[in-house]
């Protein structure tokens, strides 16, 4: 019957039909209000998340911070001070004001008399005082050979930067020359007169003791007015290469300023005074330094930009090939489905961290540390990706306007990228907001951790740092303390604005978390 | 002494290891020393706890210490490592047949100041041994006691009878030769055997019966060519003195650079070589991966490297493959090991190579190798012919018989050790001294309890010990500036000296030149093997700039052997000060002795930096250069085209590795400024090679590391094995000590030979040269030509540059206010009197009192 | 219901194999870790290497591998770390640790988490909420081992409260041992308490705005009788997966916090192993977290299974 029927309808003769309307064009209702785009919904909604703005803008000054901070630091990664290590933060100008920041003041305590009067050797004859204050002064009763004896200590505060003091350096002879020639311009004081180690009770460990002592442990001998009796040399037939430059307060010319080595002189040196006779400037570390004598402002930002270059790369494959596999997944559905979803069981089987030392272990040498470690964060890490798309592709490849679409012949690769991703286009998007932080997050544990180390590669990382500030915690937590609070801030913000994302993005999800 | 060996293989510390755990080191080392207690408290001076002691034993002493690493293994036959040695060393499980103690008005020395010096008493021995020579020689020829020598080679030791296992059963003769045997028996191929016959410590036949029934086949190093050998009538090559030559497939060849051929042809296959009889050749391979060598096998060997012109060897080179086997007769114990029963209380000791006096003492306080019967055997376990043991590796494996018994063990986590009450020492009246401050006397061991606790990071230590929680906490670098003059602050030198190696392997240097992706027009390799480049090198680091720089507790190291080693034990005279010593330094540094005064003051004058002598020979390092073809200079400006690059290699990246090398850096480029070389000598970091960079470091693949040795700090001499000896040659292998002569004036006459003989020689081995029988071991010799000898090894090794010594290691560590040391100075020997002399101020429960009575935070 | 479970499980398996055996190859692929020369353990380790099939093609050692983990439970002997000792008795000895600590922080954080996420999610947008969700964020973005120093700074070392390091001993119930487990405990905890607040206080304020609720109020039922009896068995129903989630997934997380307080645990095994190469154990290690790892999202699955049966499979277009 139906063959009958179909066999009519194919005969209909043309001259039959005939248009309904042909004097006015057919159109949509005009829209009354002003049509408002879906990226522009999402960001009015998103304008009006107070937390996620807020992060936003936490997230553009971190941004810029990482961006400008190398820039605006007198250091650049490769200044590493060999002295100056895991030193607080100082600047010169601020440290005289004396409002107790930025004055490079560490705390000892445990300081008994001895160390006190190393100390005050140290301003006496620099003329810088590491001593900033006493913060507590103890005694305690203690047993020694069973006797009770006191125990005094004093807690102090110092300058750390000038607590150095003397160094011994050995010089080439023009260097030597130098150095006298820059302070003859300056009138800084480098060069301190020499003292022989027999003087001084046959230490040599210390350049610090310039005057005489009792002992080997540096016990000074005070004169009758409480001060140190210099034990400068005056021994010429020591002198390593005339000095003609300025001499120290008390000295009638007698002292030597250096001692013969094979082929060059050693010198006592002002290790506060040659810093800057070396760089040009005085020691100015706005967040201190780390154990590597890096400034730790500039490193920080050196580390962040390597952290979030590397979180954006990784969000950005993911989320190539996890859309991809998602949308054929989810688009195809069935045994298509079951079949790739075991592959991404297998990998996603895999732990993480397996994953990472496994192709360190193998393509760290041959391709680098990167591209390796690259390799670990997208061998998994498009998974959830793909299982997100996956859904979205679930959701919408049964609604009406897919149906209208296949109707009309549209093919599955149309199908799949021009009608249904741009939907499933907010959520993908929310996703990536989210995995930047994960990936910073993983990368500074695995850092941390020493797993991996980009320091070759990137200077630096937030979690090499970490790990760096943690080692000298008890006597420097200035360099635990930034770069942890930097990643924190980050890590807190970028969850911020990645919820304030999925909310603008899904307003029906709204404070719903998967 | 011989324990030199042990301690050296043991403890190779490589940089990448020391920056890390610089502070385990000291902390295992320093322990070991610094750790001591008694017993029931005779404390005069605190005579009213006397009789509360006695009837309350609730006074602990309790000495808690900190590790990064813990034991795993401390089986005496097979324990490997340092930190594997804790529980004999520092918890005292174990106690040799005779100790060490200080000289006092108990155990007095002859002209010696209490406390200066040490004594030997007997413990798990009842007296001193008697020297059998004469008698053993005419009973027992099979134990080869040499004709002329009538004494130094037999000794029976009358054994303890009171020692016993924790458990009560008794220890006797029957005891120390079943350990033996065990620790020998060929099949379980112990890792402790060869102490007792690798060394100085050699016991006579212990070889013969450990490598029983195996052939031992070893590098031949191309000494003998095809013409040399001799075919036996089986058809295969044996060398004139009838050793069994074989081609060493898989087996490390110096040739390959201490790789395999089977790794090669495995790695490179038809590209490199001609594969075609590879296959059978491997069929033919021996469990130990020889294929003997006979005619037929030679020919099937040879075109595998003649046949390719990418490999390109010619059949002069073959030898090179060729290895040397030692055949070991099948062998029973008795009648070839010269440790017998010869009492149900007394072992008789034989021994291949002569050894009396201090030496002889203290290897029979450090060797200590007897097992509890049961449990040994109870642990042993085979699978497919390989012998496992858990003997010693938890405490229901552990039987001690020393001061202290395992009483807790926690794999990776903690150990406890606790008074053992059948030790025969705690009523013997042999362990008391006299404090000599005091004038009382106590007795030795009074910690009751010794508790060992992993804690991986310095600043928990740090923590943990700051609220009294731990005994000692070695310094970090930063905690200097705190704690540097403060009085509870002990340093304490230490043996090892870091150097660093420098690559002077030539053939490998040039096959990496040749390599496809080197760009000979940017780069040189060759220029570091010239011996003026080398010089300057070593003249271009202030060594204690470096260690200020790198290692704050540590100082400039100058000479391949430390500042700590000890040639004469009882006057503690120190080789680094002798003569001889200084000399070796002034002629490394290339310094003119006669522009000074004295030797002393030339040495004094030696910082590794002088600028001077280093531009010359940097320009001379130039001009040779370009005239072998290593570099080029096409612009005519003097200034080298190609940047020598020096490959520093490390095992895995750390801030000690980058410190390192920016300081390598730094000063380089400040000392070639000026020369040709100017700013072109760079040493870049190598990719992190894990373990494997001891090989790379081996076969010249990588070009420098910091690294270092030690060995008994009182054998100075037992450390030229490690440079000339190529069994122990880890670091520059591709140095062949056979092959350089030496010639010394001993007593008048000059005698020339190898340096690897000298050394041989120096260390108690009888060598013969033309005829003529040379050893200048301990007591063979007069100190003075030891000396001279040692000198002159350690100037040729210098010599070579392979060696540029940077760090002279040392320690400074906090000792809790709870105890005390018996003396503050340090003492070669006797170190601070280790856990025997260490004294409390505190007992727990006063010290727990005390950290609570200060806010539970010390002040040091 | 059970054919599901049957299907999950069978599929785990498989993948669990696969995933053994691509490790396997993977780390035997790897150079072995290098031999001295002249070592006589040397020649111990070969012989036990060609025991094991190393010189065999890559397939045929892993069956001999899986063969003797079936027959014998034998993962190999340790040829480095624990020289000559059996990996699978290393293994156990130090598996108590971890789960006791993972147990505990479990422990601690079911209650506080779900307890804070209804609290926040009834005071809704107020102060509490608003509070509540902040500090959430920031815990779970800190990371871990930035409390875990905080924790033994302060509470360890100023306060004198816990002490340094998890006792040693074996005695894993004890008080003792419990106290000295807490700073641990602690600082696994926090990120898992954060995570159960957000999630129980995301699912409450959903179910709670749902019909079923507002039929509930209206057939004359308390806030609080609505609450308990419907909207939190219907949130529970999502968080209770989680939480074997969770389980699972610290007790591979907690790598770094091991082994700043020195628990004797699973982690600093598997770093001691990566370390040292130490095949056997880096094996016997990397099964254990991959089974773990499949083990967590298996009973999600079913316990997803159970409650959501549209969520099952996907079903052709």
């Amino acid at each position: 019957m139906s063959m009958q029927n179909d066999v009519k309808f194919e005969k209909i003769p043309a001259e039959k039909f005939a248009f309904v309307q042909l004097d006015t064009n057919i159109h949509d209702k005009k829209l009354e209000t002003k049509s408002r785009g879906y990226l522009a919904d999402a960001f009015l909604r998103f304008k009006k998340n107070k937390s996620s703005l807020i992060a936003a803008v936490i997230i553009i000054f971190l941004l810029l911070f990482a961006l400008i901070s190398p820039m605006v630091s007198p250091y650049t990664i490769n200044d590493k001070d060999p002295v100056y290590t895991s030193y607080p933060p100082y600047v010169p100008a601020i440290a005289e004001l004396g409002w107790g920041i930025f004055d490079g003041a560490t705390t000892h305590a445990s300081q008994n008399d001895l160390a006190m009067s190393a100390w005050k050797g140290i301003a006496v004859e620099t003329g810088m005082n590491p001593v900033l204050g006493i913060v507590n002064v103890n005694t305690t009763y203690v047993m020694y050979r069973g006797q009770q004896k006191a125990n005094n200590t004093y807690t102090i505060e110092t300058n750390r930067y000038f607590e150095t003091g003397i160094v011994y350096r050995v010089f080439k002879y023009s260097e030597f020359e130098a150095i006298q020639q820059w302070q003859n311009e300056t009138g800084i004081q480098v060069i301190y007169p020499y003292v022989e180690s027999k003087d001084i009770c046959d230490i040599t460990d210390n350049p610090n003791i310039w005057y005489q002592v009792s002992d080997s442990k540096g016990t000074p001998v005070l004169d009758e007015n409480g001060d140190f009796i210099p034990a400068y040399s005056q021994n010429t037939a020591l002198e390593g290469a005339p000095y003609d430059s300025i001499r120290i307060e008390g000295d009638d010319g007698s002292y030597i300023y250096s001692a013969k080595k094979s082929g060059a002189v050693q010198c006592r040196v002002s290790y506060y005074n040659y810093y800057i006779y070396q760089n040009g400037m005085e020691p100015t570390y706005l967040f201190g330094t780390n154990s590597l004598g890096q400034d730790l402002f500039s490193a920080i930002g050196i580390g962040a930009r390597f952290s979030i270059i590397f979180a954006i790369l990784v969000s950005a494959i993911n989320l190539t090939i996890g859309a991809i596999y998602g949308a054929i997944q989810g688009y195809y559905g069935g045994r298509v489905d079951l079949a790739m979803d075991r592959v991404s069981d297998i990998l996603s089987g895999m732990p993480f961290i397996v994953c990472t030392t496994l192709f360190q272990l193998h393509l760290g040498q041959k391709v680098g540390v990167v591209p390796a470690f690259l390799f670990a964060f997208v061998l998994t890490g498009w998974i959830g990706m793909a299982a997100l798309t996956r859904k979205q592709f679930y959701r919408f490849k049964g609604q009406e306007f897919v149906l209208a679409a296949r109707t009309l012949g549209a093919s599955d690769r149309r199908l799949m990228f021009k009608h249904i991703f741009p939907n499933a286009l907010g959520t993908i998007i929310t996703s990536c907001a989210l995995i930047i932080p994960s990936v910073i997050s993983s990368e500074t544990q695995l850092t941390y951790l020493g797993i991996i180390n980009l320091q070759e590669f990137a200077g630096t990382s937030i979690g090499t740092l970490m790990s760096q500030g943690q080692v000298s915690m008890t006597t420097a937590p200035h360099g635990m303390f930034f770069p942890s609070i930097f990643v924190s801030l980050l890590l807190i913000s970028f969850n911020l604005f990645g919820n304030g994302l999925r909310d603008a993005f899904n307003p029906s999800t709204r404070g719903v978390d998967d | 002494m011989k324990k030199t060996i042990a301690l050296l293989l043991a403890i190779v510390l490589i940089v990448s290891m020391f920056a890390a755990c610089s502070n385990t080191d000291e902390n295992t080392e320093d322990n070991a020393n610094n750790t001591v207690v008694d017993n029931n408290e005779t404390d005069d001076t605190t005579g009213n706890t006397d009789d509360s002691d006695a009837a309350n034993t609730e006074v602990t002493y309790t000495y808690e210490d900190s590790v990064v690493t813990m034991a795993t293994n401390w089986n005496p036959h097979t324990y490997q490592t340092q930190d594997d040695g804790y529980p004999s060393d520092t918890g005292r499980i174990a106690i040799g047949l005779y100790d060490l103690v200080f000289n006092d008005e108990l155990h007095p020395v002859e002209g010696k100041d209490p406390f200066t010096g040490y004594k030997v008493i007997p413990e798990m021995a009842a007296s001193d041994p008697v020297d059998v020579t004469e008698q053993v020689k005419a009973e027992h020829p099979e134990f080869g006691i040499p004709e002329s020598a009538t004494s130094g080679y037999a000794y029976t030791i009358d054994l303890n009878p009171n020692a016993t296992w924790e458990d009560g059963t008794p220890i006797n003769a029957d005891t120390y030769v079943y350990s033996m045997k065990q620790l020998l028996n060929p099949d379980l191929l112990n890792y402790r055997a060869s102490d007792y016959y690798a060394g100085q410590f050699c016991i006579a036949g212990a070889e013969a019966y450990a490598n029983a029934g195996n052939t031992a086949w070893a590098d031949s190093l191309g000494a003998y060519a095809v013409a040399d050998l001799v075919k036996g009538e089986d058809g295969y090559y044996y060398t004139a003195d009838g050793k069994s030559v074989g081609i060493g497939l898989d087996i490390a060849l110096d040739w390959l650079g201490g790789d395999t051929m089977v790794n090669y042809v495995e790695g490179y296959g038809a590209d490199y070589f001609d594969v075609t009889n590879w296959e059978t050749l491997v069929g033919m391979m021996n469990e130990k991966g020889v294929v003997l060598l006979n005619d037929e096998t030679l020919a099937l060997f040879t075109p595998v490297t003649t046949g390719n012109e990418a490999w390109g060897e010619t059949e002069a080179d073959l030898p090179n493959y060729f290895v040397i086997g030692t055949d070991y007769p099948e062998v029973e114990y008795d009648g070839t090991v010269g440790l017998y029963k010869s009492g149900d209380y007394q072992i008789t000791l034989v021994l291949g190579k002569a050894l009396a006096g201090f030496n002889l003492y203290y290897n029979l306080v450090m060797n200590k190798w007897i097992v509890y019967e049961p449990y040994y055997e109870a642990c042993l376990t085979e699978t497919n012919g390989v012998w496992s043991s858990t003997y010693c590796t938890s405490v229901e494996t552990t039987m001690s018989y020393g001061p202290y018994k395992m009483t807790e063990y926690q794999t990776d986590k903690f150990m406890k050790f606790e008074k053992n009450e059948n030790w025969y020492g705690w009523t013997d009246g042999q362990h008391q001294y006299v404090d000599p401050t005091d004038g009382q006397t106590y007795d030795m061991y009074q910690t009751d309890v010794i508790e060992c606790e992993v804690v991986a990071e310095a600043a928990t230590q740090k923590l943990m010990f700051l609220k009294g929680e731990l005994m000692t906490y070695g310094l970090q670098a930063d905690d200097f500036a705190t704690y540097r003059n403060s009085d509870y602050v002990y340093f304490t030198p230490n043996e090892t000296i870091f150097f660093l190696i420098l690559n002077g392997y030539k053939d490998a240097i040039d096959g990496r030149e040749a390599a496809a992706d080197f760009d000979t027009s940017a780069y040189d390799l060759q220029t570091m093997t010239l011996l003026s480049f080398r010089k300057a090198v070593a003249v271009t680091y202030d060594k204690e700039l470096f260690a200020s720089t790198v290692s704050p507790a540590r100082s400039g190291g100058y000479g391949i052997i430390g500042n700590a080693y000890v040639y004469d034990v009882d006057t503690g005279a120190l080789y680094r000060d002798t003569d001889q010593a200084k000399q070796a330094l002034c002629d490394f540094y290339s310094v003119d002795v006669s522009a000074y005064a004295s030797l002393d003051e030339a040495v004094d004058s030696i910082t590794g930096y002088d600028p001077e002598t280093a531009k010359e020979l940097y320009t001379e390092a130039f001009n040779e250069a370009i005239e072998a073809g290593y570099i080029t200079d096409a612009d005519g400006d003097g200034i080298s085209d190609q940047t020598v690059q020096i490959e520093y290699c490390i095992s895995s990246d750390s801030d000690f590795m980058t410190q390192t090398i920016d300081y390598l850096n730094e000063k380089m480029a400040e000392v070639t400024e000026g020369t040709p070389f100017e700013g072109k000598v760079v040493f870049t970091k190598s990719a992190p090679y894990g373990n494997d960079w001891s090989d790379k470091i081996k076969a010249g693949l990588s070009d420098t590391v910091l690294a270092g040795w030690s060995g008994s700090v009182l054998d100075p001499f037992g450390l030229t094995d490690l440079y000339v000896n190529p069994s122990y040659q880890y670091d520059a292998a591709w140095f062949n000590a056979s092959t350089v002569n030496m010639t010394l004036a001993i007593d008048g006459t000059d005698v020339t030979m190898n340096l690897k003989q000298w050394s041989d020689a120096l260390n108690g081995t009888t060598v013969s040269v033309d005829g003529v029988e040379y050893n200048f071991g301990d007591g063979m010799a007069d100190v003075d030509t030891r000396l001279n000898i040692l000198a002159a090894i350690e100037t040729q090794v210098l010599g070579t540059y392979n060696y540029i010594p940077m760090l002279q290691d040392a320690g400074a560590e906090l000792l809790t206010q709870k105890a005390y040391y018996v003396i503050e100075e340090y003492n070669p020997i006797m170190g601070r009197g280790g856990i025997q002399y260490l004294r409390y101020n505190y007992d727990d429960a006063a010290w727990a009192d005390y950290v609570a009575e200060n806010g539970g935070e010390l002040q040091y | 219901m059970a054919k599901y479970v049957v299907q999950r499980v069978l599929l785990m398996l498989i993948t669990l194999l696969i995933i053994t055996c691509i490790c396997f190859v993977l780390i035997r692929m790897l150079p072995p870790a290098e031999l001295p020369l002249n070592d006589i353990h040397t020649q111990v380790i070969e012989a036990r290497r060609e025991a094991q099939g190393y010189n065999e093609p890559y397939m045929v050692q892993f069956g001999i591998f899986l063969k003797n983990i079936f027959t014998k439970w034998d993962w190999g002997i340790s040829d480095k770390l624990y020289f000559g000792q059996d990996v699978a008795s290393i293994f156990a000895e130090k598996l108590p640790a971890t789960i006791f600590v993972n147990l505990y922080s479990i422990l601690l954080s079911i209650p506080l988490g779900i307890a804070l996420g209804i609290f926040a999610a009834l005071k809704k947008n107020t102060w509490v909420d608003y509070s509540i969700s902040t500090l959430t964020m920031v815990v779970i973005s800190v990371p871990s081992f930035v409390f875990a120093f905080l924790i033994q700074y302060f509470l360890s070392y100023k306060l004198g409260w816990f002490p340094f390091l998890m006792k040693a001993g074996k005695d894993y119930l004890s008080w003792s041992m419990f106290v000295s487990m807490l700073p641990t405990v602690m600082s696994l905890s926090f990120g898992v308490i954060a995570s159960f607040t957000r999630t129980t206080r995301a699912e409450l304020t959903e179910v709670l705005t749902s019909e079923f609720m507002l039929l509930a109020r209206t057939k004359g039922l308390t806030k609080a009788q609505a609450t308990v009896r419907h909207a939190l068995k219907n949130c529970m129903v999502v968080v209770l997966p989680a939480i074997f989630g969770e389980f699972i997934g610290i007790m591979s997380g907690s790598l770094v916090i091991e082994k700043i307080f020195a628990v004797p645990g699973v982690g600093g095994l598997y770093l001691n192993a990566i370390n040292a190469r130490d095949y056997p154990i880096f094996i016997m290690v990397s099964c254990f977290y991959t089974a773990v790892s499949l083990l967590a999202s298996i009973v999600i699955d079913i316990s997803y299974g159970f409650i959501d049966p549209r969520i099952r499979m996907g079903s052709k277009k």
